[in-house]
């Protein structure tokens, strides 16, 4: 007998996204829903790097962690983060996939990633522009990050290892 | 994610840009693998290097001379080392480096030995003048407040 595939354990919401975040207001919304205390976690992937980027949603979980934002390379990411019963924010942006420059970027024949990790960099400028009360840690999927705590003086408190 | 970020990240609240050093990553040795921008503002330093590092990203695009070396022009990692180290030095240089167009490449290339990332940073491996080790925390010694912990 064949077995019926479990459904998502939460469907996506508007709360979670996706978020096009060229639309007006839809960054702010995303922060709005997703920051807390005034504090952002920002997180990146392609759908290649989704199970790297569960387990970094979960081990922040672990550290009751849960102000998450990923920025998809694709809005297809925030699909498949919904489809694997993930909860965290997910939006997706056309930076240089459209627009003035994107012919550029065709000629140049930099890679999709290229573009991808272009548009965080651009998500942060636009974050500190537009969401001024809020303070981002973007980390990328392929680090652990090792942080004792404040006591043992700055110098080790945070580790990492690419 | 061996511990809570935020409680080593509170040892670092009077830096807006908290980023991770790496030996490897070349011009000003940062991995923004890591990023922490706090309190970061419209028109402060941190904001300024992201506009810069856009600026010079749009112009690498539309270079056939960047579009052959994409590493050096057009990877993030690469190219937003290259504003850092430009705003580090700025104190000697007067001018931006490392510009995609080319147009500082011979200036660059008469001082590459007082651009390397070593005299803007203080490393662990560098001992102060009266033989004193250096504080573990790399110490950014532009008016840049930009820590890269490791």
């Amino acid at each position: 007998m064949r077995s019926t595939p479990l459904p998502p354990t939460e469907l996506p919401s508007a709360a979670h996204g996706p978020y096009n975040l060229d639309t007006p207001g839809a960054l702010h919304a995303a922060v709005q829903s997703h920051s807390r205390g005034g504090e952002l976690i920002l997180l990146h992937a392609d759908r290649r790097r989704l199970r790297l980027l569960l387990n970094l949603i979960a081990e922040l979980a672990a550290w009751e962690s849960h102000h998450i934002f990923v920025l998809g390379f694709a809005a297809a990411v925030c699909a498949d983060l919904a489809q694997a019963g993930s909860t965290v924010g997910c939006g997706y942006t056309s930076y240089l996939r459209t627009g003035p420059l994107a012919a550029d970027v065709v000629k140049s024949g930099i890679s999709f990633n290229y573009v991808a990790w272009l548009q965080k960099s651009h998500l942060l400028r636009r974050l500190i522009e537009e969401e001024p009360a809020v303070n981002v840690l973007a980390l990328d999927t392929d680090m652990t990050v090792h942080a004792p705590g404040p006591d043992t003086g700055p110098g080790p408190n945070l580790t990492l290892t690419p | 994610m061996h511990a809570e970020p935020y409680a080593a990240l509170r040892a670092f609240r009077d830096f807006t840009l908290v980023t991770t050093f790496d030996f490897k990553g070349g011009f000003a040795n940062a991995n923004i693998g890591f990023i922490y921008l706090r309190n970061a503002t419209r028109g402060g330093p941190v904001h300024r290097l992201l506009v810069e590092f856009e600026r010079r990203i749009d112009h690498a695009l539309v270079l056939p001379r960047a579009w052959r070396s994409p590493v050096a022009w057009l990877w993030d990692q690469n190219v937003f080392n290259k504003v850092l180290l430009s705003a580090m030095a700025w104190r000697i240089s007067g001018r931006e480096v490392f510009l995609p167009d080319g147009s500082d490449a011979n200036w660059t290339s008469l001082h590459r030995r007082e651009l390397r990332a070593r005299h803007f940073w203080r490393e662990p491996s560098q001992l102060a003048a009266d033989g004193t080790p250096p504080p573990p925390l790399l110490t950014p010694t532009s008016a840049l407040r930009v820590a890269a912990p490791w």
